[in-house]
């Protein structure tokens, strides 16, 4: 039984193979790591799963029932439980912090065209509530301070961190990190690997991009390499370290 | 520790000093047209407030959802000429006739805002044109139901009954009649109500998914917001709130004509919502006030009239392009960069 069944997608712009029978699986509560040498596909493969690509051919099985979402419309794929944060990061740059976090809860919130007219004890409640779960979410990530300030104005760390943030706030079965630790120090790293870990223990699968090993390797329970849009290789991570295709792949033919 | 804090009292700009300065302008408004007896002053006042109407609906699609539209003039027309041909039609009141212009014209913005879905930018610029000129052009040739070019004649001005004991109850018939004073109030009703509305959206989920899909679509929709749903909405909503202010125009002046709701008049909305401050509801209704009253004082520049109000626009635009009252968010960006 797995949580996420990809079977064979590829995607090409124009002449490009951006990626090619590609396939992969990940079980409930496992984290899966993705990497690659750049340009691999590795974006494009996250792009091709959340909906925001239609892949050329192959299928995405997705959910405890293991249906098919191949080709749905992005907000479709996030109701069934996929949440994903983005590699050059895409957040709501003029809304505050924590309205970030709440338009990640839209799905889950109650409210009409009507309440807004004839305000109700019900839906400020229903309002109040999100809210605080969202005050959570950024407590949880140490950034509740910057909650009311505009979301670009935040330390380049603490964006990274918000994004995470709001794509937990969909509440996902399955949460894809496209290099949540870009451009972050190593003691930023360090909080990150605590979180992400925490996460799981919560019982939500994740596949992460990520080119720092020191992320990668303690993490996975399985790592899977792409190379010019072709998997390469698949396998725990010790035995992927060795493996000397992708030593190949990432340092060139000898 | 969870801070106890609704979303309004969430972020905060440096327009947050000026807030006394709303109650002041309520009640200046309010009692204006008591000390102020000059028709030609609130006859101005009242074309300002249904062009504050039209500033605050175009705002919910323009500045809030982000999505460009160069033909809301049409939906004006289509409460203007809903409301007015009920009424002649039938005989259908003014204030039957209202809700149903309301839900007619919104159901326009709808049917536009479909085939918008496909397109973007500037290509949605020129399809909200292109509307905004067809429905122009239906009006001018659609005789038997618009008039053609001499538009709807002999509206009925709304009427009110009101008690009176003298010394038993009768009902009193008020009536409109041609003069601004009552128009004034119902204006100034509508806009507080709308201004209402909309303040209350920007807090809202829906304001918020609007907000989110112009910020970034692509995010908006991986966060589960159903981006094609939300944009429709954002038409329909929008576009409704022209209904009430061409029902209110056609009731007041009682005759409309094709040439009333043209291009022109879309692009002075789109420059109302811009000056005033994409996204704010304060700005939006400056905006609307500024650009309405702004060529009445320059009457006495005659020919030089709309050289200097354009001379102005463009001044503002290079001076202050986030508009007199940018939205707090988008002014914070400015203050922190
Ligand atoms: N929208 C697009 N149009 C055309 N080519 C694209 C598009 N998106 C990606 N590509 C190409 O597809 C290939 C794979 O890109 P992708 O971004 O998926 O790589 P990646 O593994 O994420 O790389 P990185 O590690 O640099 O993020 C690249 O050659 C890229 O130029
Ligand atoms: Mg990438």
């Amino acid at each position: 039984m797995s949580l996420l069944r990809v079977d064979n997608i590829s995607k090409s712009f124009g002449g490009l193979k951006a990626i090619q029978n590609v396939s992969i699986s990940i079980r409930p509560g496992e984290i899966v790591g993705l990497i690659g040498p750049n340009g691999a596909g590795k974006t494009t493969f996250f792009n091709c799963i959340t909906g925001i690509y239609k892949p050329d051919a192959g299928t995405v099985m997705f959910g405890d029932y293991e249906q098919e979402i191949t080709g749905l419309v992005s907000y479709m794929i996030s109701w069934r439980g996929m949440a994903r944060t983005f590699q050059n990061i895409r957040l709501f740059a003029n809304m505050s912090v924590l309205e970030n976090v709440i338009v990640g809860a839209h799905k889950h919130i109650r409210s009409s065209l009507v309440d807004l007219l004839f305000p109700s004890k019900r839906s400020y409640a229903d309002e109040m509530k999100f809210v605080r779960r969202a005050h959570e979410l950024l407590e949880f990530f140490g950034i509740d301070r910057y909650a009311n300030d505009l979301a670009s104005s935040i330390p380049y760390g603490s964006q990274r961190r918000l994004e995470l943030a709001r794509a937990l706030a969909c509440e996902p079965k399955l949460l894809l990190l496209d290099e949540p630790a870009a451009g972050m120090n190593p003691q930023e790293k360090q909080d990150l690997l605590e979180h992400i870990s925490e996460i799981r223990r919560q019982g939500i699968s994740i596949l992460i991009v990520e080119h720092d090993m020191k992320v990668i390797m303690p993490l996975s329970d399985k790592v899977v390499v792409l190379d010019h849009g072709e998997k390469i290789a698949e396998g725990r991570p010790e035995e992927i370290q060795k493996n000397p295709l992708v030593i190949e792949a990432y340092l060139g033919k000898q | 520790m969870i801070k106890k804090q609704g979303l309004g009292s969430g972020v905060q700009g440096p327009g947050r000093k000026y807030l006394f300065f709303w109650p002041l302008a309520f009640g200046l408004f309010l009692i204006l047209p008591l000390i102020d007896h000059s028709a030609y002053h609130q006859d101005v006042l009242v074309t300002a407030g249904i062009y504050i109407l039209l500033a605050l609906g175009l705002n919910m699609i323009v500045g809030y959802a982000g999505l460009l539209n160069l033909g809301y003039a049409a939906f004006f027309g289509i409460g203007a000429y809903t409301c007015a041909g009920l009424n002649l039609a039938w005989h259908i009141p003014f204030w039957l006739a209202l809700p149903v212009a309301v839900v007619v014209t919104g159901f326009f913005g709808f049917l536009v805002g479909l085939p918008v879905l496909r397109v973007k930018g500037d290509y949605l610029a020129i399809v909200t044109l292109g509307f905004g000129e067809i429905v122009r052009i239906v009006f001018n040739n659609l005789d038997p139901i618009t008039g053609g070019p001499n538009g709807l004649l002999g509206i009925e001005h709304p009427v009110i009954f009101y008690p009176v004991f003298n010394p038993s109850l009768i009902w009193k018939r008020f009536d409109f009649g041609v003069s601004s004073f009552p128009y004034y109030y119902l204006v100034f009703f509508c806009v507080i109500l709308v201004a209402y509305f909309s303040l209350r959206l920007d807090r809202s989920r829906i304001g918020r998914a609007w907000i989110a899909v112009r910020e970034d679509e692509v995010a908006a929709g991986c966060m589960g917001i159903p981006v094609p749903q939300v944009k429709l909405l954002a038409f329909g909503v929008g576009s409704s709130i022209a209904g009430i202010a061409g029902s209110i125009f056609a009731a007041k002046q009682g005759t409309i004509t094709p040439d009333s709701f043209d291009f022109i008049l879309s692009v002075m909305i789109l420059a109302m919502v811009v000056l005033g401050g994409m996204g704010s509801v304060p700005g939006v209704i400056l905006g609307g006030l500024v650009l309405s009253i702004l060529p009445e004082l320059l009457r006495e520049f005659s020919i030089y009239r709309m050289l200097i109000f354009g001379l102005v626009m463009i001044l503002m635009m290079i001076f202050r392009p986030q508009g007199f009252l940018g939205n707090v968010r988008r002014k914070y960006e400015l203050t922190t960069r």
